[in-house]
């Protein structure tokens, strides 16, 4: 047995190897779901594909493959403690011989570097369809959606580059904590809690800039862009992490399975 | 080897608590019952063992562990086999496969014993199975991980006749001398032969904890229709022969233990059980 108590990688691997056995009926059809809807959106793109609407259907591919893959990520973090909802799944996850935080990382590990890697590979692949459809119906311009575009550096302060993984991560990080903090349509409630700081952030950066501009004082740049410059730059990162803190420290308090 | 002291727990801040100032001691190389009516709270006090639920305050020793802080090798050492299970949709063989891992005692030959007592194939899929099959499977895997401690809601529910009789076999050739097994249950009549200790909850506190020795050596349990005997017994219930009755044992013999008696004994005069049996042994107190 390991002599670590805290974090041990083979326990880790242990664990994850574990879940992605006993889930991996749900993992496959869910992987096997993302590449049908992506294959299926290129496909239809590629078909409608005309030389005048060569630009703008790149666009349109690249908001629908982000779209599933905002998607994806969303509905993978939500089921991610599924198991939790029920007292014999919430006493086997307790009583597991592993650590909150190696079960809570197995899952991320699942949820996230690895949803977002199939997500793009899945891109790649009804990129592959889209063109190829649009070759074989004799358009003869076809642009290919930019991948690289979709890791364009964010404006602002951010020093990640990747902005949009980072958007979808932080999205993400607070579906995952509503998927541990709430115990039936956790989905549902989270998309509600998001929609209610989202109206009260605007409320208060318009509030703000309303008081400005009736006193005359000069607006700062942040409310210009309200709500949504609250979530760029530095404080997406520091959302994401006081969202994952919370989560470990809910998974880690056994007060999850007193809601029966 | 599992100590549980003082420990107080309540589903919420300012509720009454379920489970009130419990001490408990638990010694390997025995199977424990613990006996109590429907929402005295035996669940929520195996999952305070087990470190599941956190205690509003007192604390559970395991092998010189607090549960309640979950560590790997704590975690390895319990076993649960809730009531209602929740199994994942592979076979016996991959769930043991994946799952053996974390249990360093583990047994492939105490696993392949138990289904073939219980007539299971591990190729079998767990989601495939009725719930009573499930619990046997389930109930191999406990078994063959060789934890210390086993912990066990309502094993028999959903069980046919045969079934629990593999059961009670299957926990008799699992016993050793450093494993310890609590079982929570109403099926006393199921389970009452394979019992060596019992545990009687009640809302007030654990009200018996005491070796069927122990329980024989103070109590007598006989049917009978004399009516001197109806007057020194300290439980009494009409049957077509007389009655059943459970007296004060004053002349040494041992009878066999009747768990339902004893039980409505427990609960019908909590206070007269705690200073029947939490004194000096009888044996002691004879001076033999």
């Amino acid at each position: 047995m390991e002599t670590n108590q805290l974090f041990s990688l083979s326990r880790l691997w242990r664990v994850m190897h574990r879940y992605m056995v006993e889930n991996r009926a749900t993992l496959i059809l869910g992987a096997a779901l993302i590449l049908a809807l992506m294959l299926i959106i290129g496909a239809i793109l590629g078909f409608q594909a005309t030389e005048e609407l060569a630009e703008a259907q790149v666009e349109a591919a690249a908001t629908a493959y982000m779209c599933v893959t905002a998607l994806a990520c969303i509905i993978i973090a939500s089921g991610l403690f599924a198991t939790l909802n029920t007292p014999s799944g919430a006493v086997s996850f307790l009583t597991l011989p592993a650590t909150p935080y190696e079960i809570c990382l197995s899952r991320w590990i699942i949820a996230v570097p690895l949803c977002l890697a199939w997500c793009f590979a899945c891109i790649f692949l009804a990129e592959a369809a889209r063109i190829g459809i649009a070759l074989m119906v004799r358009v003869e311009t076809v642009y290919r959606v930019p991948i690289d575009l979709l890791f364009a550096p964010n404006m602002g302060l951010s020093i990640f580059p990747l902005l949009y993984v980072k958007g979808i991560l932080t999205i993400q990080s607070f579906f995952l904590l509503g998927s541990i903090l709430w115990r039936g349509q956790n989905l549902i409630k989270t998309i509600g809690a998001i929609g209610a700081i989202g109206v009260f952030l605007y409320l208060v950066s318009s509030g703000v800039t309303i008081a400005c501009i009736y006193f005359g004082a000069r607006i700062p740049f942040t409310f210009y862009l309200a709500p949504t410059a609250y979530f760029s730059g530095v404080l997406c990162y520091i959302l994401i992490i006081f969202n994952y803190t919370l989560t470990l420290i809910r998974l880690r308090e056994a007060e999850v399975i007193q809601r029966w | 080897m599992l100590s549980v002291n003082h420990l107080t727990f309540a589903y919420g801040r300012d509720v009454k608590p379920v489970i009130d100032d419990v001490t408990l001691d638990i010694a390997p190389g025995s199977v424990y019952g613990l006996l109590g009516r429907n929402g005295v709270g035996k669940t929520t006090l195996l999952q305070l063992i087990a470190g599941a639920l956190t205690p509003r305050s007192g604390w559970v020793d395991l092998l010189g562990y607090d549960t309640r802080s979950r560590y790997p090798r704590t975690m390895a050492e319990i076993m649960v086999i809730p009531d209602r299970l929740q199994l994942p949709a592979v076979s016996i063989a991959t769930f043991a496969r994946v799952s053996a891992p974390f249990y360093p005692r583990w047994s492939d030959d105490d696993m392949a014993r138990c289904l073939d007592t219980f007539g299971l194939d591990p190729r079998q899929r767990l989601d495939r199975l009725s719930l009573g099959q499930q619990k046997k499977a389930f109930m191999s895997f406990a078994i063959a991980c060789n934890t210390s401690l086993l912990l066990m809601d309502e094993p028999t529910d959903g069980l046919d006749i045969p079934s629990k009789e593999a059961f009670r076999r299957i926990v008799a050739e699992s016993m050793t001398d450093e494993r310890a097994i609590i079982i929570s249950t109403h099926q006393v009549r199921d389970l009452g032969q394979m019992l060596d200790h019992i545990l009687i909850l009640e809302p007030s506190g654990i009200v018996l904890d005491a070796s069927l020795t122990d329980i024989a050596s103070r109590l007598s349990f006989v049917t009978s229709d004399s009516r001197e005997l109806l007057a020194r017994s300290l439980y009494a219930r009409p049957t077509f022969s007389g009655f059943e009755m459970v007296l004060p044992n004053t002349d040494g013999s041992e009878t066999r233990v009747e768990l339902e008696m004893l039980f409505s004994l427990a609960v019908e005069r909590p206070d007269m059980m705690r200073s029947l049996f939490l004194t000096t042994p009888k044996a002691t107190q004879d001076g033999n």
